[in-house]
């Protein structure tokens, strides 16, 4: 097997698990971490697919929240801590932040309702496979004689 | 030159390639588990992204080990494959120098494995995040990412390599050094997790250094030893 066949196949294969992967991913395996809010400006966490998820604060004094997208520089949710539950969308997997301002200081915990695959990476994946499977069947059609991989 | 032919030819053999793409989704298995369970949390004074991190999180020991048995049973079948099975006079009647032999063979396992990890780590990290963001992250951290693996799989090669060298049998000696390579994570200096966290954390590219040393005295060893021994 040529570098023309070697490659697309070792691509085509990590596409493959990264999407069978994702897929699988379920609310039972997305955890967040309870954030601890007022001690510094921003508590960062990590959510490893993009997730409708349900937010509650946990603590004393007066406030307003604002839950940015660190990646993309976004603000998703601002308002007033009140004691509800809030539900944000995190649109893709990466870094989000939760910024108080005001003497509020407690903690919020996070819980995933529902999980998904995102759109954006749902295009990227099937454009490497099938980028990939394209080169591989390339790699096939000029080795004429040797059928074997 | 005539090296750079060998290395190719060495290259063209499918059961390498068969257990090369094997390992790929081995790896490329442990990575996708380590950035869907991961659960950072990360206290700061100014919002900034922090999608290095999961750049880094991504190689850890359940990685590192499919790697490193990978390494061990490539490297053994490459250098002892043609001993084993008896056609090793038709390679080393070569007009080439068996140093040559052996180096362009080491060369070619090194090669291969460096392209199958960056190309499994840099993919999935993309693939996993946003493309756009991810592909700055890669390219503002490649030089890391490419000095570590690079020194990470000499180091595994060469202990390997010097392996295959002395045992006279090939599944033996890539049992043998992936046990060595395995016991020697318990040394400090030696295990690549934490080298990996201290290049992540204090961008030090100092602590790779044991390895270089490591290699740098181990594959000279591999090659003399096997150029004074009967072919056969």
């Amino acid at each position: 097997m040529n570098a023309w066949k070697l490659i697309p196949a070792v691509i085509a294969l990590v596409t493959a698990v990264s999407i069978a992967f994702q897929l699988a991913t379920d609310t039972d395996d997305v955890r967040y971490p309870v954030l601890p809010l007022g001690a510094t400006e921003v508590s960062c966490f990590y959510s490893p697919t993009s997730a409708l998820v349900e937010m509650s604060f946990m603590g004393q004094g007066d406030g307003s929240y604002t839950i940015i997208d660190l990646d993309e520089n976004k603000t998703l949710k601002e308002g007033k801590i009140t004691g509800e539950i809030i539900r944000v969308v995190l649109p893709h997997p990466g870094y989000y932040g939760v910024v108080i301002n005001g003497s509020y200081s407690g903690s919020a915990t996070i819980r995933a309702v529902d999980v998904g695959f995102p759109t954006q990476n749902w295009r990227a994946h099937f454009l490497t496979l099938s980028l990939a499977v394209l080169l591989m069947s390339l790699g096939f059609w000029r080795e004429k004689d040797d059928w074997a991989l | 030159m005539k090296g750079l032919k060998l290395v190719v030819w060495e290259s063209n053999d499918p059961i390498k390639d068969y257990i090369l793409v094997i390992l790929a989704g081995i790896s490329a298995f442990f990575m996708k588990m380590n950035l869907i369970k991961a659960v950072p949390l990360i206290l700061s004074n100014t919002p900034q992204s922090w999608l290095h991190d999961s750049l880094f999180i991504m190689f850890s020991a359940s990685t590192y080990i499919p790697v490193s048995l990978g390494v061990s049973i490539l490297t053994a079948l490459t250098i002892r494959g043609e001993r084993d099975d008896g056609s090793s006079y038709f390679l080393y009647s070569l007009p080439v120098s068996i140093r040559t032999i052996i180096l362009s063979k080491i060369v070619c396992v090194y090669m291969h494995f460096l392209a199958l990890i960056l190309i499994t780590h840099i993919l999935l990290f993309s693939l996993h995040f946003s493309p756009i963001n991810s592909l700055k992250v890669v390219a503002a951290h490649f030089h890391v990412l490419l000095a570590f693996y690079a020194s990470i799989l000499l180091y595994t090669v060469s202990l390997s390599a010097l392996f295959s060298v002395l045992v006279p049998n090939a599944p033996i000696a890539s049992m043998l050094s992936f046990f060595t390579i395995f016991v020697l994570t318990y040394v400090k200096i030696f295990n690549p997790v934490l080298t990996l966290q201290n290049i992540a954390i204090e961008n030090e590219l100092k602590t790779l250094l044991p390895y270089l040393v490591v290699s740098a005295v181990l594959i000279p060893v591999a090659i003399e030893i096997s150029a004074r021994r009967d072919v056969r």
